[in-house]
């Protein structure tokens, strides 16, 4: 059959994946909490920090910095372009709100723009004037009026709606970036290391490592800072945490931009090791959503756990039994975990029964 | 006259936190009971625990000989004892009548195949469905509100409806979840007409409320909770005069700052 | 099941009838053939939406597995064509039986991801090819005992029957006896005739004991088992009933096409579905008929769009799940009733 040392070597790919599943899962979690939403759109994040990586390293180039000081600062280029998406995300479509706000026009008027210009072929001029003029009007329109549609959405229209925002940020994705997969170089030396008789490489250690720091914050932050035991409050029982003092439209928000900084440092780092294309994010929603249900709805360290657990598993499967059905083993986990322990490992029955959807 | 459903011992636990403890008590057959005691004093988690939407960590519930321990709401509801909720559950998107018609659901039985193909059992049911919720309707004072939709009615008529919904299942017993709960002195006037009403048409009502003139007006009995803890059970008149009780609403008795707010809070109960 | 409908039941039986007769052109019929097709799947979505509240984002699954099962059993087998249809009918349900017991008792967001789950391994299933199973099989027979060659050469005949990645053709037209459909204007009149007793049937449940129960599941899922509704049993139907409808729909897919693939059956379309019954409104039958209408239309009329569909799927459904959640049939709904008299449906 197979040696101990081929085992290992999946393993060791399993684990750059599986830290892309993990942090996923860890995002879902952390919008669950908050929300009870599930951010289908979670999975673009991921997609988001390693091409905006690519694009701020390939920028950055003409400067001639040395090659560390590059990455460090695409790094934080990228992630906060990412975090931004998530923010603009959250205020535009997720927000519950009873009138249109000013990310409401301004994203009407970048659709607008991209609309007259790139998809009907004008001008860019023309349309930047049509676009302003395009929001400016609805600001007329609209401006007294109440929106009943956003006041209170439902779980339901809600989880849609990160469905539909998931599809928007892939097509504009697809549009900037284009479909094909880019690549960066590795961060680090690019010389295999061997372990065992398994090689490694050192990019999937920094990739390790990053990923546990991040764990750590995250741990460091809802432990022992103020705002993160805030949001556990929130998450609990948002009216009660209202009654407190707590704002709890701010850390919705902030729970939005956690989970896309975090998909977004994933992306980053595992980039120069699995390449990345603007159709990543559903399949890695999926299966980050996964590690979520595995480690325990709402559960974020369970979630990281499941999700290197995922990874491996995967890449087992895809290294013993066949690449091609590699996507499917981990979709038939998932739905096994699903089905017979829906509650996770580590979470419990309750949550995952009581009923509001 | 005879018991109709007693809990015996309920304990339940949230975590760290006891809501019910040590909890006994008994419906007798065709009477008014109240439940007060002042907030969060697990009176609701009392009716959770009958009607079995939430599991007690100790103690029985026996209803007409029947142990009801662990048995789904919808099993509760079948065996006889329903429930009205304390934050008004009406269906969204139906009418007041078509409300009222989902609680006489069980009592047919046309499935899938049938209600598709319209077949003559399908239409008798919802025939049969239709005048039976209607009636039902009528007894709360509802019947020319059938066909408006639920949540566009007034507060008040709200609350009739999920009682009518409530009696549509043709309970023993009814569990009323503080149904005069933002109703005005006239509301409630003609609240208490119809608890009485279902009392005298034979079903044995437990009543959760804070308006005491209610409670004092029509229960036969009167539980108090506090706390998690039953701390006096009585008649109208022994529960006004109880020192336990008076203490857990306004404090100590014997300290009390304001003797002549006591006097007036005894003598309104007495009305 | 009230005036309202069926006024509007006779208004849909006229209009499909006349239809052909007015416009002769074979794009149009085309056009509003693909139309109905994707109005039986969205009937379906939208009973699994309106009444009973739960979301399927895999409904192009089910409809691969109509359309598979119709190719396979008439191109490898020689079945019939209705035969076919039954066998689809029959899988879909039982897939949707075994995906909705464990889930459906759960929130959601759980169905949500399980038939998105579904729709993609159905998907990566169609497309692998003769490789990749050969290999699956190979791995099983190590561990099961066989002998792997043998057993991959004894399957090999039935891994190739998915066609893998470029699907297959020649799927015979459907033939109603010794008649075969052939006209555009046959197919018009064949396919609607489903949608319209789609129609009905799903009219007739909607205001029968059954829709009640799913409506009450959907007003309130509490409230409903608290008044003694059985509410597993009536999701896990319906469930199984729209992966029916997606069914019949995919079959009549494959035989009005004669031709299918992996890439018509992705999670796109599965979004797309959803997209329809969106912008129709999800809370109404109508509402799914009127945007599997609208929705096919549309891309037609706007061809400019072409590259960039999905992009503009996402801004619509963006759009009317943020301002106008109960869609165009919902709308206009709206507009014509007065608050106080408002019937439901």
């Amino acid at each position: 059959m197979l040696s101990s040392a081929d085992i290992l070597q999946y393993v060791f790919s399993g684990i750059t994946i599986g830290a892309v599943y993990a942090m996923v899962g860890l995002g879902f979690t952390m919008v669950y909490n908050s929300t009870s939403i599930i951010n289908f759109a979670q999975g673009e994040f991921v997609m988001l920090g390693g091409l905006f990586g690519v694009t701020f390293v390939g920028a950055l180039g003409k400067y001639g910095l040395s090659p560390h000081v590059t990455v460090l600062i695409a790094f934080l280029l990228a992630v906060g372009a990412t975090t931004l998406v998530g923010l603009v995300m959250e205020k535009t479509a997720i927000e519950p709100t009873d009138r249109l706000t000013i990310f409401h026009y301004g994203a009407l008027a970048a659709i607008s723009f991209w609309l007259i210009h790139y998809v009907m072929g004008r001008s860019s001029a023309v349309a930047a004037v049509l676009a302003v003029l395009i929001a400016v009007g609805s600001w007329f329109l609209f401006r007294n009026r109440t929106i009943e549609s956003m006041r209170n959405p439902t779980v339901l229209q809600l989880i849609i709606i990160t469905l539909a925002l998931s599809i928007v940020v892939r097509g504009i994705a697809m549009f900037t970036f284009g479909k094909d997969p880019y690549f960066m170089d590795h961060f680090v030396s690019e010389e295999p290391i061997r372990v065992f008789g398994a090689t490694l490489l050192p990019q999937t250690l920094l990739v390790l490592a990053v990923i546990v720091g991040v764990v750590v914050l995250v741990g460091l932050f809802f432990g022992f800072t103020l705002t993160g035991k805030a949001m556990k409050a929130c998450a609990f029982d948002r009216d009660l945490a209202k009654l407190m003092g707590i704002n709890d439209r701010w850390m919705i928000l902030l729970s939005f931009c956690m989970s896309a900084f975090v998909g977004a440092v994933a992306g980053y780092f595992v980039t120069p090791i699995t390449l990345m294309d603007y159709d990543r994010g559903p399949m890695l929603a999926l299966k980050g959503f996964g590690a979520a249900v595995l480690g325990g709805l709402g559960n974020g360290f369970g979630a990281v756990a499941a999700g290197f657990f995922l990874g491996i598993l995967e890449a087992l499967g895809a290294g013993l039994v066949s690449s091609g059905y590699k996507d499917a083993i981990s979709l038939v986990i998932l739905l096994a975990v699903l089905f017979y322990k829906p509650s996770g490992i580590f979470g419990s029955a309750e949550a995952a029964r009581f009923k509001e959807f | 006259m005879r018991e109709i459903l007693s809990f015996e011992k309920i304990f339940v636990n949230f975590g760290g936190v006891m809501a019910l403890g040590n909890v006994t008590g008994t419906l007798v057959e065709n009477s008014i009971t109240a439940v007060i005691g002042p907030n969060g004093a697990g009176k609701t988690t009392l009716i959770n625990v009958i009607s079995g939407a939430i599991r007690q960590s100790k103690g029985s519930v026996r209803f007409n000989g029947r142990d009801l321990t662990g048995l789904a709401p919808r099993h509760v509801a079948a065996a006889g004892v329903a429930r009205t909720f304390q934050n008004l559950l009406l269906f969204r998107h139906m009418t007041a009548l078509e409300n009222v018609m989902v609680a006489r659901h069980t009592k047919t039985s046309s499935g899938f195949l049938a209600c598709s193909l319209k077949l003559p059992s399908s239409r008798r049911d919802e025939t049969v469905i239709r005048k039976d919720a209607m009636k039902h309707l009528e007894f709360v004072g509802l019947g020319d509100h059938a066909d408006i939709d639920a949540m566009s009615l007034p507060f008040g008529l709200q609350r009739h409806v999920e009682i009518a919904r409530a009696l549509a299942l043709e309970p023993k017993v009814i569990l009323l979840d503080e149904p005069a709960a933002g109703l005005n002195t006239q509301e409630t006037e003609v609240l208490a007409g119809l608890i009485r009403k279902i009392r005298d048409k034979g079903v044995t009502v437990l009543v959760i409320e804070h308006d005491m003139g209610l409670v004092m007006n029509i229960s036969d009995k009167i539980v108090v909770l506090n706390y998690g803890r039953k701390i006096a059970e009585g008649t109208p008149q022994q529960i006004q005069s109880n020192e336990a009780v008076i203490d857990a609403y306004l404090g100590r008795a014997s300290e009390s700052p304001c003797p002549d707010l006591l006097d007036a809070v005894n003598s309104d109960a007495g009305n | 099941m009230g005036r309202g409908n069926l006024i509007t039941l006779i208004i849909l039986a006229a209009v499909i009838i006349v239809f052909p007769l007015l416009l002769r052109s074979p794009y149009y019929l085309r056009v509003m053939s693909f139309a109905g097709i994707f109005g039986l799947v969205c009937i379906g979505l939208s009973l699994l939406l309106g009444y009973a509240g739960q979301i399927s984002i895999g409904q192009a699954g089910f409809f691969a597995i109509g359309a598979y099962s119709s190719g396979i059993l008439t191109v490898q087998f020689g079945c019939s064509a209705w035969f076919g249809i039954v066998v689809g009918i029959g899988l879909n349900a039982l897939t949707a039986f075994l995906v909705g017991i464990p889930t459906l008792k759960l929130r959601g967001h759980y169905l949500a991801m399980a038939t998105l789950g579904i729709g993609e391994i159905i998907h990566i299933v169609l497309l692998a090819d003769t490789t990749d199973l050969t290999r699956l099989v190979a791995w099983i027979g190590e561990i099961v005992g066989y002998e792997p060659a043998a057993l991959a050469a004894t399957l090999a005949p039935y891994a190739a029957m998915t066609g893998g990645p470029s699907g297959f053709g020649q799927i015979p037209t459907l033939s109603i006896g010794p008649w075969k459909l052939e006209e555009p204007g046959h197919w018009f009149y064949c396919i609607w005739f489903f949608v319209f007793v789609a129609m009905v049937l799903s009219l007739n449940m909607i205001h029968s004991r059954i829709g009640r129960g799913l409506r009450a599941i959907h007003g309130n899922e509490q409230a409903a088992r608290a008044m003694g509704v059985n509410t597993t049993p009536l999701k896990i139907g319906i469930f199984m009933i729209s992966a029916c409808l997606a069914s019949i729909a995919g079959s009549l897919y494959a035989h009005y096409v004669t031709f299918i693939s992996p890439s018509t059956f992705s999670i796109n379309e599965s979004i797309l579905f959803v997209v329809m019954v969106a912008v129709g409104g999800m809370m109404n039958v109508w509402g799914a008929l009127a945007g599997a209408v609208i929705m096919t239309v549309l891309p037609e009329m706007l061809r400019f769009f072409h590259d960039y569909d999905v992009l503009m799927y996402g801004l619509i459904l963006l759009f009317m799940m943020m301002f106008v959640p109960n869609g165009v049939v919902g709308l206009l709904q709206g507009l014509f009733r007065s608050k106080n008299t408002e019937r439901t449906r």
